[in-house]
């Protein structure tokens, strides 16, 4: 099969989308002319216009606003919000207006909106422009999380939420966005809410998500390798809805979990996991307290060498696991 | 057959070698076989205690494994193949300074204490405790292995599969005993079958009942717990019946029973006694045109009773070829359930058992039931002479609700009578 980047993947959703239903449209900030921050709306614009290519105003708030009356009226849009840290700016949009409508006005209006938004830290953006902020969004019932590992789960993923009717955050990690790996080119979806096992093991289960999922399963070979524990690795792909079903299928196999995430500890998604772990029947089984491995409680450093020191490496996951193991 | 002593056959590793967990470390002969010893743990072998061709007893340390450059522990070992006690648990006996003193780091296999929390209680993961309470497992006599102090799966698994031998797992199991509970004898602790034999010596075996046992019982309890009962028990002169029997064997062909002629009789005489081939049923008597006859029947562990219908229509021989093919099918289980429902009667035999009187219990909602005694020869006075005769002795049980005594005495004479003027039917 062909191979492409996640940015090429998640392209090529929206532009299937785009030609799939007329419904949807999409904007953001340099997006049309420019082609996004990142390059991935590159081309867009001369298939399919500045009608469904849309440029906006540096303003969060207003992207949000515009989505949000336009997903009420029928429409189908996708935005992009530049930086996931710039959600902050539209978060009454977001959270008051976009999760609550559906349920506030009894389901009389659908909400398909998405969110793009690119996060994560490693590009020497420094501190606002580098968070990892599912945390926050995930915190809000209305919401759907998402965020995909690989070229083929953006893509399938990203055509399973614009045709969700409801408000998806699409979490797309910058350090991804020139990874490559296989992708269809026949039309499919990856379903909201279904995890992947990424490598079976029988010793400990990692639960993790994004971009840490490549060096969580580079620790795991390492460790198969050199101690010979076989360590199972599960990407979440999907927060919210989360597959607690996987999550405590594998927990109660191996009786050992190590959550890994790049968004800092406190208060992060990793606490929401160890506990439905810790809340399930899986408990009984635990031969180990959950163990966290996060990124440190800190704003991303600039610096080249502190910002790669407060993320989660190959070599600390590696660690982690054989502390577990011990 | 408990293994007492092993001989070491030849060391595989030598002190000084780096050895892995589940390597193994020297071969061991036993009365049967032989086989590789492999090492608990990883680390340097420090000593080897016993020469290869030593007969050494179970339990005793044979090596000590630990860190490069650590000294073992001064040794105390009995000598080899000396007829001392086989069995011997360490640390249990031994003085505790002592066992200090010569107890290496903690990094060698030899563990430490159980860890405790303050309060007393064991710090242990969750999987450990599901384990240790599925198992009945103290985890206070668990030591722990992970530096954290708390009881780990690892800890408590193997004592959960190593404390008891398969047969005492089975013999348990057959005592209905958690062989968990108990102390071991054998090895390190096992619980032997003997433990198991010995924990069971005089307690009662208990038997589920089956689905027949617990039938008779509803039924023979109900019967005793709302039929007042009484018995009446008088012996028929089958001299004539017996002799009748004598000259149809030489005759040839199939002959009937005295059982057959017991049933024939009672037959006949319940077409007269409606109150006998009766039931009583919510405070109603309820007479029964045909004569269903019970035949009880001992099968395996129990006891069942087809029905002959209309018994009363059937000639001697008929009822003959019916009795018997109704008790072989009843034996071998391959009667339908229909053919034990609607009884008016019931007819039962321990005549063979060599029993001479018994008060047989009512099948409810029936009224009565007969008992057979065992025929025996008994002088008699006749015409001024003692002659010997053979004699009869059947027991009548009926419901006193339904049946007084004169009526069950006048129904027994009736079936005496019968049987006593034997004229070939």
């Amino acid at each position: 099969m062909r191979e492409i980047t996640y940015a090429q993947a998640i392209r090529e959703a929206l532009a299937e989308e785009l030609r799939r239903d007329p419904a949807v449209f999409f904007m953001g900030e340099d997006v049309a002319a420019y082609g996004g921050a990142f390059g991935v709306s590159a081309g867009l614009l001369a298939e399919f216009g500045p009608e469904r290519i849309r440029d906006t105003p540096i303003s969060e708030a207003a992207i949000m606003g515009a989505a949000v009356g336009a997903a009420m009226t029928g429409l189908r849009p996708v935005v992009e919000i530049m930086f996931s840290d710039f959600v902050s700016c539209c978060f009454d949009g977001l959270c008051n207006q976009a999760a609550k409508t559906r349920y506030m006005f009894g389901g009389q209006t659908a909400m398909p909106l998405v969110v793009r938004a690119p996060a994560g830290s490693g590009t020497g953006a420094a501190g606002q422009h580098s968070q990892s902020p599912e945390a926050w969004i995930c915190n809000v019932p209305g919401l759907k999380v998402v965020a995909p590992s690989t070229p083929h789960d953006a893509k399938g993923l990203l055509k399973a939420a614009i045709r969700d009717d409801n408000p998806v955050v699409f979490l797309e990690q910058k350090l991804l966005y020139r990874t490559k790996g296989e992708v269809p080119e026949a039309d499919y979806t990856v379903p909201l809410g279904q995890a992947a096992c990424r490598r079976d093991g029988r010793h400990l289960t990692v639960l993790t998500y994004g971009r840490m999922v490549a060096r969580c399963l580079e620790a795991a070979e390492r460790l198969a390798a050199e101690d010979g524990a076989e360590a199972e690795v599960l990407d979440l792909r999907t927060l919210v809805p989360l597959d607690r079903e996987a999550v405590i299928a594998s927990a109660r196999k191996t009786g050992r979990v190590l959550i890994v995430h790049e968004a800092c500890q406190t208060g992060g998604f990793g606490g929401e996991l160890a506990a439905v772990v810790a809340g399930s029947d899986a408990f009984f089984y635990l031969d180990a307290p959950v163990r966290r491995l996060c990124g440190a409680d800190t704003p991303i450093p600039y610096n080249p060498t502190l910002e790669a020191s407060v993320v989660p490496t190959t070599d600390s996951i590696a660690a982690a696991l054989r502390d577990l193991l011990r | 057959m408990a293994m007492e002593t092993g001989v070491i056959r030849r060391w595989l590793k030598r002190p000084g070698d780096t050895v892995a967990v589940g390597e193994p470390l020297l071969e061991i002969e036993t009365d049967k076989v032989t086989m590789e010893v492999e090492a608990e743990a990883s680390g340097t072998l420090l000593a080897a205690l016993h020469p290869e061709g030593a007969t050494v007893p179970v339990t005793e340390t044979v090596a000590w494994l630990g860190q490069p450059g650590e000294t073992p522990p001064a040794v105390t070992t009995r000598p080899s193949s000396s007829p001392s006690p086989a069995v011997r648990i360490e640390d249990e006996n031994a003085d505790e300074d002592d066992q200090a003193a010569t107890r290496p780091s903690s990094s060698l296999s030899s563990s430490p204490a159980p860890a405790r929390a303050p309060d007393g209680r064991v710090p242990a993961t969750p999987a450990a405790r599901r384990l240790a309470r599925e198992r009945g497992l103290d985890l206070a006599r668990v030591t722990p292995s992970h530096p954290d102090g708390a009881l780990r799966l690892r800890d408590v698994a193997p004592l959960a599969a190593r404390r008891v031998t398969p047969l005492a797992r089975a013999l348990a199991a057959e005592a209905g005993l958690d062989p968990l509970a108990l102390d071991g004898s054998g090895c390190g602790g096992k619980v032997t079958a003997a433990d198991i034999t010995r924990a069971v010596a005089g307690r009662p075996r208990r038997v589920p009942l089956s689905g027949m046992r617990r039938l008779i019982a509803e039924r023979m309890a109900l019967s005793r717990r709302e039929i007042p009962d009484a018995t009446l028990a008088l012996s028929a002169d089958v001299t004539d019946l017996f002799a009748w029997r004598e000259r149809r064997k030489r005759a040839g062909g199939s002959v009937p029973s005295v059982n057959d002629a017991v049933l024939y009789a009672v037959a006949a005489a319940l077409a007269e006694f409606p109150f006998l081939n009766a039931t009583f049923e919510q405070g109603e008597i309820l007479c029964w045109p045909d004569v269903n006859l019970g035949v009880a029947v001992a099968v395996d562990n129990g006891l069942v009773v087809p029905v002959l219908r209309g018994a009363q229509r059937l000639t001697l021989d008929a009822l003959s070829d019916l009795a018997r093919d109704t008790v072989a099918q009843a034996r071998a289980g391959k009667l339908p359930p229909d053919a034990y429902l609607g009884g008016t009667f019931t007819v039962t035999n321990l005549g063979m058992l060599g029993i001479a009187h018994f008060t047989p219990i009512i099948n409810p909602p029936q009224t009565a039931i007969l008992g057979v005694c065992a025929a025996e020869e008994r002088p008699v006075r006749r015409g001024g002479r003692t002659v010997w005769r053979t004699s009869l002795p059947l027991c009548l049980t009926h419901d006193h609700r339904v049946i007084d005594g004169a009526l069950g005495a006048a129904f027994l004479n009736r079936v005496k009578k019968s049987l006593e003027n034997w004229r070939s039917p």
